[in-house]
């Protein structure tokens, strides 16, 4: 299996954790991931708002330099899948926009056919590689761990558009398990980080993310493990700022990226998985 | 901060929302308030609620809206999408608000002016950055032995045609 690697804003350019692991443990379970040279912002944190049709451009623009290499794009971010997903239906049902963004692509020789698709490294994991290879693949079974976990909003929703999972999302429980831990239900599961209003309402989105943090610790369980580098950011190095603005010092909860987690399991050693970058104490889930 | 459109074609498309919204109100919404109930911004932040919003909509205080917080705190989960029984989707009233906001050059978070102005400068909404560690100390993607970030190929024809693009859809 080979993909055109987009791994969005986010990993490449700060939450390097999310793009090593990422990296390590997806090649180690044999897939090959290719560059894409050229490659920029999906448009989607940028230009939705402002000018809908420039990041629906930016989107069409990445389609198409995958297309060039021939292969079908793996993203490892929740928003960047939506935003694959949401333009390249907008570009099929909207021909007027069609022909202003094939003219924007022309200008550096690019041509987008809708022959690509899009997958969400969940998609990749659970249904592509698929759970059995993934258990196989443990050499430090996580047992007597129980953790929360975050599939983080647009996994699942909207419903109306083909999302990597379903409207009751399992697929990140199974690949948890699947390493030996339990995931049980915590209140609030599927309820927002508070990540995409970081940049508008810092306060707010600490208090919602809190909110959440709150949940798991009151739950009793040993950390949250998300999929997506915008949850897995402000779930895991915010919580100092969270502890300053609540004044609530038992905000203090291991996060962890799931292709992290996946790496401990499979042996790989802690740095190679970027496991220093992550701000939360994450030690307690490596050292148990 | 500029404005693509004025003041009288601000306020005409806020009747057309009031005057829609407002008859999906009628006709449509049952005020069950799951949209609120589900809303995870609504557990925490007083004041902040779905269902009230969509009303004001209806009730023709969009002015007060469009200069308020309340449309940039929603965090689009699409929670109040998914639990509506009647498939209306306050979110999506809140994201036309945003829109004619920013548009009608009224309030528009900083945090987001610094992303269009990443991309425009790099391809990305920011530039690689030496990264905090846990221990202390940073340590940036050379350290680590990953090569630098591609970007967008020729900087200055990328600039060239996002200006173009944003330009047309002014246009449009």
């Amino acid at each position: 299996m080979k993909y055109a690697f987009y791994p969005g804003c986010l990993s490449q350019t700060e939450q390097f954790g999310c793009l090593l692991s990422a990296r390590e443990t997806l090649q180690r379970l044999g897939l090959k991931l290719e560059t894409m040279d050229g490659s920029s912002c999906c448009g989607y944190q940028s230009f939705r708002l402002s000018s809908p049709i420039t990041w629906k451009f930016l989107t069409a623009r990445n389609m198409a330099l995958a297309e060039r290499l021939g292969l079908d794009i793996l993203t490892i971010c929740n928003e960047c899948n939506l935003s694959f997903k949401q333009v390249k239906k907008a570009l099929s049902d909207d021909p007027q926009l069609r022909k202003h963004v094939d003219e924007a692509l022309r200008v550096e020789g690019l041509e987008y056919h809708a022959k690509n698709e899009t997958y969400h490294i969940v998609e990749v994991l659970h249904d592509k590689i698929g759970v059995e290879r993934i258990s196989d693949s443990v050499v430090r079974p996580l047992e007597n761990l129980r953790f929360a976990t975050h599939p983080g909003c647009h996994l699942f929703r909207p419903k109306e558009l083909h999302m990597p999972d379903e409207a009751e999302p399992h697929k990140l429980d199974d690949l948890v398990k699947a390493l030996g831990a339990e995931t049980p239900d915590y209140p609030g599961k599927l309820d927002c980080c508070g990540s995409s209003i970081y940049a508008s309402d810092e306060g707010s989105a600490l208090k919602v993310a809190g909110r959440k943090l709150r949940s798991v610790k009151e739950s009793g369980l040993d950390g949250i493990v998300t999929i997506c580098p915008h949850c897995f950011r402000m779930l895991d190095a915010s919580q100092g700022d969270m502890r300053a603005a609540s004044g609530d010092e038992r905000l203090r909860v291991p996060v962890i990226h799931y292709t992290q987690l996946l790496g401990l399991a499979m042996g790989i050693n802690t740095t190679k998985l970027g496991l220093q970058f992550n701000m939360s104490p994450v030690e307690l889930i490596y050292r148990l | 901060m500029s404005s693509d459109i004025n003041e009288i074609e601000v306020r005409f498309i806020s009747r057309m929302l009031t005057r829609l919204v407002g008859e999906m109100n009628a006709t449509v919404c049952e005020q069950c308030g799951k949209c609120s109930s589900a809303c995870p911004v609504s557990k925490e932040i007083e004041g902040f609620n779905p269902r009230q919003l969509i009303a004001k909509v209806a009730l023709g205080k969009i002015d007060e809206l469009l200069r308020g917080d309340a449309i940039w705190t929603c965090t689009a989960c699409l929670k109040c999408k998914e639990r509506c029984p009647e498939d209306i989707s306050p979110y999506d009233v809140i994201l036309i608000l945003r829109n004619l906001a920013y548009r009608a050059g009224y309030s528009y978070p900083a945090g987001y002016d610094d992303f269009i102005k990443g991309v425009k400068e790099s391809g990305f909404i920011s530039k690689p950055q030496a990264v905090r560690i846990r221990d202390d100390g940073k340590i940036s993607r050379g350290d680590l032995g990953l090569p630098e970030v591609s970007g967008p190929g020729d900087l200055a024809l990328f600039k060239v045609v996002i200006q173009g693009i944003i330009k047309a859809g002014r246009e449009i």
